[in-house]
């Protein structure tokens, strides 16, 4: 059945249907992540808009309404923490009965037995759960609350037990470079599985110090020689473009109605204040935009070396470059240094049989 | 549960869509996501049809008329063909059944 999804994701990326929404319901969060994207976490919300401008309840059903009509099986709740959202078991419940599989994108802090058992009886299948550490003194730090580490584990477990689909999304930076092993271990250890991600994006608030905490390339070439071997992707001779799903089977909507690309690629795609998701969906100069984008688009992509082994996120790339089509020339971005680093490994591995292809890192343009 | 196509009472009963599945059409193809296991499964166009009637607001024999009607089919064959169905769903987990 497996090739079954295959096919069907690759017809509506062909026939640019939605599948896969994420809607942001909130930026609000009881947490304050160093390497938030949202915006700069020191402050207490967005410098340039205000919470009472989020989306409505009224208007959250309205665009799950939409959004379903239009074409979405799965659907991702994210923010800020969408747990701290008053309305999500009415959320969840409204989109499970429409009849999309509901996704909770979360910290994990807030999961604690009662809030777990009513998100699963609103008909919430999964949730992903960040986590940044392999113990409390690097998590907490990262996420400046204490005890937020066993509050996240414990979440994961009890969501895990209540029959939840649950999976740990971890970023890899600086901070927690060396822990990625007995990240592992303990997800492992828990039954529960995990994707890893080592691009780091600048915040969609304009500021850029969440670019400090990326991995420089000796620790890169650690990694994936290391713990994350298996996520070298191998050459894809077949690969002759570097675009994802974004606008095309992907979507994401902000907390204030902006529909994007993708929720990983805040480009202004219309307002569903003002528009229909119809109509935004089918008829955005910004979404047809990226459809008809070709690799020869792509200017340092096009003739590069290591795009067999990319990861390449166009959402990263812009929100880095303010260019969703970038790089301009190879090295302008991190993730340039990220492909040579595994082209590298395969070269040096070329010799040596490799385990099964698994699945990539999780990036916010792949949430499928 | 036993199967349905044993009950005599089964054309008054009313089968709903289960939380164990999503489901969309996509390019007018019915697909059924099993949440659980993650698998898809695909609907013709009369299955589809069934699935849709059959969100909780149907009894079978309800689904079996619009159907007869809609597709231009016999009448016999088509309520085999829906119990049988419906019967297959309720093993996946996707249907439950309740009564009037």
């Amino acid at each position: 059945m497996g090739s079954r999804i295959e096919t069907i994701r690759h017809r509506a990326l062909r026939s640019y249907i939605p599948l896969n929404v994420t809607l942001e319901l909130t930026l609000a969060c009881n947490l304050r992540c160093i390497h938030c994207y949202n915006f700069d976490r020191a402050l207490s919300y967005h410098p340039t808009k205000e919470r009472e401008e989020e989306l409505t309840g009224a208007e959250v059903h309205r665009i799950l309404d939409e959004v379903r009509e239009e074409g979405c099986l799965y659907l991702a709740f994210t923010g800020g923490e969408a747990l701290v959202h008053p309305n999500l078991d009415d959320f969840v419940r409204h989109a499970g009965r429409s009849g999309m599989m509901v996704t909770l994108k979360s910290n994990g802090t807030l999961l604690n037995p009662p809030t777990v058992q009513r998100l699963a009886a609103a008909g919430a299948a999964a949730i992903d759960i960040s986590l940044y550490g392999a113990d409390a003194p690097t998590h907490d730090a990262f996420v400046k609350m204490p005890g937020a580490f066993d509050r996240t584990v414990a979440g994961a477990r009890t969501a895990r037990d209540a029959g939840l689909l649950v999976k740990f999304n971890f970023v890899a930076m600086r901070q927690n470079v060396d822990q990625i092993e007995r990240m592992i271990a303990l997800t492992t250890e828990m039954g529960i599985p995990y994707g890893v991600d080592a691009q780091v994006r600048a915040r969609y608030d304009g500021s850029r110090s969440s670019l400090d905490l990326r991995i420089d390339r000796a620790a890169l070439d650690r990694l994936y020689r290391g713990p994350l071997r298996q996520f070298v992707p191998p050459a894809d001779e077949q690969r002759n473009s570097v675009q994802c799903a974004c606008a095309r089977s992907v979507c994401g909507i902000s907390a204030f109605g902006e529909v994007y690309p993708c929720i990983g690629a805040p480009i202004p795609s219309g307002n569903l204040r003002k528009q229909s998701f119809r109509d935004i969906w089918r008829d955005s100069p910004a979404l047809n935009s990226i459809r008809g984008l070709r690799l020869k688009d792509f200017p340092a992509c096009e003739t590069c070396d290591h795009m067999k082994y990319c990861w390449r996120s166009s959402g990263v790339i812009y929100a880095n470059t303010g260019n969703y089509t970038g790089p301009r020339v190879f090295g302008e971005d991190w993730v340039c240094m990220e492909a040579e680093v595994m082209h590298k490994i395969n070269d040096d591995a070329a010799s040596i049989e490799r385990p099964g292809t698994p699945a990539g890192p999780v990036h916010h343009d792949s949430l499928e | 549960m036993g199967s349905i196509a044993e009950d005599p009472g089964r054309g008054g009963r009313i089968p709903e869509h289960s939380k164990r599945v999503a489901w969309q059409k996509i390019d007018g193809e019915t697909v059924l996501l099993h949440l659980k296991a993650k698998e898809l499964l695909g609907l013709n166009e009369v299955a589809g049809r069934v699935w849709e009637l059959a969100d909780g607001s149907n009894t079978i024999d309800q689904i079996v008329r619009r159907v007869t009607k809609e597709f231009h089919v016999q009448d016999e064959a088509v309520g085999t063909d829906v119990i049988r169905f419906v019967d297959e769903l309720i093993a996946l987990g996707a249907l439950t059944l309740r009564d009037d």
